[in-house]
């Protein structure tokens, strides 16, 4: 929806003119409304039955974002939320659900590196983005595991210029930020190349002066994404792009360095005009090192790693004998290990899987996707992920649209293999498959107190967390007025949680993974633009958002959680409304974006507004839930950033911005705002 | 209203009827039962980070509703976040209190009003473990690990046979010094038990009013 919103008041403004201008004109209607993650071919957006998104480049470069988080923040129904398990301190959720559950693409293949469960959405530099697509609702019926909640793919392939042309930028700002980038790309008849390069550096900030080092401290980034094509024949096409990330970070006492890096090859060959096959290879690496040095107490010195490989060929065939059929079946492989210090040896996973998709019309009107995947893994039970989706045009400009999906996030290495005790305090944490073993062994050592659990339910089966998602959307159009309603829900069931399988004659715990937790999210989703202006663009989005534990409702109603009063302490019964929902999700959020083009296209503005409501961090009563008496609320609060765009010449232009203009921080609940961002930014295209 | 001037009548009567019935020298005596809110008992221990947790534990005379150094007139008893019963066996952790008497605990569902009367299934300290079992979400208390926070599960009534087989309610309100509102576990002292009850000290009367 979003490039409707950005690139359309560009023509409309331009058409008005009627002075189109040669340069501009003719990039901007290369640029089609595709998107290729949604059926993972390239394929129509208007006429994609699945609530996505879609950020051109365009969009990104008025928006002055540098990396990939600033750019997902701004858009409809995607919050930024506090996520203290990543670098950046910052993360996302769509429709109710946090980025653990989302797949990140490029390309269309998954970068890895998930240290804590969760990706690090800041290690993605922005420059050479040609557009940023988000599938909402499970997509596991495409992509397999940790697509429950959605996928974002991030496109970099582009029509390659016929002589050489790119891009140099730098971009100074608040807080000692400097990102600078250089791209360059050239095609010969048969071989084509590609390079970006990115350096990305921030001296962090300090919110509590009070306390021993800074809020986020100091990092560099360095992005290196080569590419490289040639084409064999008209038929046979190969394509080859690599990917190498370093991140060092100077930590209080001692210094963290995450690198990623990654191979990806694909031949493109069209055996006839109904039938193509891709073969890809995708190979990659993630590593992280942290290294904390204390002069005065060496023994608490330590140093942590972990070392994550996957290497993924895939195979797929497309059928389309007509323009309004296609086929698609694909089978491939993961082959995945981690070493990691926490870890007794270094673990391997080995998984098989393959997919069909069945995209037609019934009728002139009517589209409909099937798909399905099945998956089957070494270490836990296979899954099957079935998706079905239609869109129906009621009028030209009036149509609905639905689906129903499958997704699944599997256990990942931490709640298959960890065995850890933490050496201060002394509690242990193990994994599903060595908890057993690390009883019994606590148990000869004389360590264990008492077993909360009978002996012969220990070390079993830990179930893949798994969603179902319904999505039903009505989209309307009229002239220069565009809205959709989408009405969404999300199941999701055996979210893996820990439990207390002992006590140790220390005191402490024995930590232990299980299926818990049964929740859903549900919802509204508003999304509209006018462009019905001579130069300004207005757009309008707005989510309404419920997500309970389904555990934790059913208690409610039987009548068997209390909450305490604030004044006198005491435990009185609570009911079903006085029960907020899940922690960290707001009940209402908008985004209000007004952008304004000079009719020569030489002077951008726009002004982008976020807003969440109040929303709770945890439980502050014992509970166990999150009720309206808890004392976590955070109120609700609002980002405004802006930013002005001038071309100098056609080469040259120049850009002022600030993100968070009004200078709101929360230094308690939210380190992840820095305060006022002010920057500078200047570009030169050749 | 209605109630409590029921409830004074009814305390005026029993005293009326105690005082009679001392002058009588009978023993059919109905005492008052004891409610009050203690605040503050410290349950200091020694230990923990990785070490055996060691140290004294505080022990409660629900009869006096005073702390004790008496090692045999004592019903519960705190030691951080663990709580000793004056029945059963040792549990097998250092420094616990010796059990002499006939004391048990169970936990109840609901606000301190609206139990009123004891259960008959008590648990009693053995070497399987305290009759109040540790843990978040297993016994008293929650635990918080992103804030290190104790928190008092609301709606759990804490229901005491005494070393001598009288019935106590407890509801323990806070784990924290001055019993904060909303305590904060970086400045906020800990292991600090304010607790409220109610003691039964009638022989064979499990009514908890």
């Amino acid at each position: 929806m979003r490039k409707i919103f950005f690139l359309f008041p560009f023509y409309v403004s331009m058409l008005g003119q009627e002075t189109l201008k040669d340069t501009i004109q003719p990039k901007r209607q290369n640029l089609e409304e595709v998107i290729i993650s949604a059926t993972r071919n390239v394929r129509q957006f208007s006429s994609i039955p699945l609530p996505a998104i879609l950020i051109g480049e365009e969009e990104i470069k008025n928006s002055g974002a540098t990396k990939l988080i600033e750019v997902l923040v701004e858009q409809a129904g995607i919050i930024s939320v506090p996520d203290f398990t990543v670098g950046g301190e910052e993360g996302i959720q769509i429709q109710g659900i946090s980025s653990d559950y989302i797949t990140i693409l490029i390309d269309g293949v998954p970068l890895i590196g998930r240290n804590s469960g969760n990706f690090d959405l800041s290690r993605i530099a922005v420059n050479n983005i040609k557009q940023i697509e988000v599938v909402k609702g499970p997509s596991s019926s495409l992509f397999g595991s940790d697509a429950l909640g959605g996928i974002i793919n991030i496109v970099t392939n582009e029509t390659l210029p016929d002589k050489l042309s790119g891009e140099i930028s730098h971009q100074q700002g608040s807080f000692g930020l400097a990102d600078s980038n250089l791209s360059f790309a050239k095609k010969n008849k048969k071989f084509g190349y590609s390079v970006f390069l990115n350096r990305y550096s921030t001296n962090g900030y300090d919110l509590s002066s009070e306390l021993p080092g800074k809020t986020v401290d100091p990092y560099i980034n360095l992005t290196f994404q080569p590419k490289f094509l040639y084409d064999f024949s008209e038929k046979i096409k190969f394509n080859q792009s690599f990917r190498y990330f370093y991140q060092n970070q100077n930590i209080y006492n001692g210094d963290s360095e995450e690198k990623d890096f990654y191979s990806h090859s694909l031949i493109n060959h069209k055996i006839s005009e109904n039938w193509k096959i891709k073969y890809e290879v995708y190979a990659t690496q993630y590593n992280s090192f942290q290294e904390l040095n204390f002069s005065d107490n060496p023994t608490a010195s330590q140093k942590t790693s972990f070392d994550q490989k996957l290497f993924k060929p895939e195979i797929r065939i497309n059928y389309n004998p007509i323009t309004e059929k296609n086929l698609m079946i694909g089978f491939g492989g993961n082959l995945e290990s981690l070493d990691r210090d926490l870890f007794k040896e270094k673990v391997k996973f080995n998984s098989n899987y393959g997919f069909i998709q069945y995209d037609f019309y019934p009728s002139k009107k009517l589209n409909t996707i099937v798909g399905v995947r099945y998956d089957q893994h070494s270490e836990y039970a296979s899954q099957l992920s079935p998706k079905v989706s239609f869109k129906y045009f009621i009028k030209d400009n009036f149509s609905i649209k639905g689906s129903l999906g499958s997704g699944f996030k599997a256990p990942d290495f931490r709640q298959l293999y960890l065995d850890y005790t933490n050496s201060t305090v002394g509690y242990t944490v193990l994994g599903k498959t060595v908890e057993k073993q690390g009883i019994d062994l606590l148990n000869q050592n004389n360590q264990l107190l008492n077993l909360f659990i009978p002996i012969n339910e220990l070390g079993g089966v830990l179930n893949a967390e798994s969603s179902t998602g319904y999505n039903f959307a009505v989209s309307y159009k009229k002239n220069s007025f565009f809205a959709e309603i989408n009405l969404f829900r999300n199941d999701i069931k055996n979210l893996i949680d820990t439990r207390i399988l002992a006590r140790k004659i220390n005191g402490q715990s024995v930590f232990g993974y299980q299926n818990l937790n049964s929740i859903f999210t549900q919802g509204i989703e508003i999304n509209s633009n006018y462009k019905g202006f001579d130069k300004v663009t207005l757009s309008f989005a707005y989510q309404l958002l419920y997500s309970y534990d389904k555990d934790k409702l059913s208690l409610i109603s039987k009548g068997e959680v209390y909450s305490r009063d604030p004044e006198t302490l005491s435990s009185f019964l609570i009911g079903k409304g006085d029960y907020f929902g899940l922690a960290n999700r707001s009940r209402h959020s908008s985004s209000i974006k007004i952008s304004y083009n000079s009719s020569d296209d030489k002077t951008k503005i726009n002004l982008r507004v976020n807003y969440r409501s109040k929303y709770a961090m945890y439980d502050t009563n014992g509970n166990d839930l999150i009720d309206d008496f808890d004392s976590s609320f955070v109120n609700g609060y609002s980002l405004v950033n802006t930013s002005f765009t001038q071309n100098l010449s056609t080469k040259l232009s120049l850009q002022l911005g600030s993100r968070n203009i009004f200078n709101y921080k929360n230094p308690t609940n939210i380190p992840s705002l820095s305060g006022r961002q002010l920057y500078i930014n200047l570009n030169y295209n050749f | 209203m209605k109630q409590s001037i029921f409830l004074y009548f009814f305390y005026f009567m029993s005293a009326a009827f105690f005082i009679v019935s001392c002058s009588k020298e009978e023993n059919t005596t109905t005492l008052i039962n004891l409610s009050k809110t203690y605040e503050d008992l410290y349950a200091p221990q020694s230990g923990g980070r990785g070490e055996p947790i060691s140290g004294e534990f505080t022990k409660f005379d629900l009869s006096t509703g005073h702390i004790t150094a008496d090692s045999e007139g004592w019903d519960i008893a705190f030691r951080g976040t663990a709580i000793a019963i004056n029945g059963g066996s040792p549990t097998g952790t250092l420094d616990e209190p010796p059990r002499n008497g006939n004391g048990g605990a169970t936990f109840v569902s609901g606000t301190f009003e609206s139990v009123t009367v004891a259960p008959s299934n008590f648990s009693e300290d053995s070497s399987q473990g305290f009759a109040i079992p540790g843990g978040s979400g297993n016994g008293w208390y929650n635990y918080n690990p992103q804030m290190r926070m104790i928190t008092p599960i609301p709606g759990k009534i804490l229901v005491v046979r005494t070393r001598d087989g009288k019935y106590a309610k407890i509801e323990i309100l806070s784990y924290y010094r001055g019993a904060p509102a909303n305590p904060n576990p970086m400045a906020d002292a800990s292991r600090y038990y304010t607790f409220r009850f109610l003691y039964n000290p009638n022989e064979g009367s499990n009514s908890l009013e």
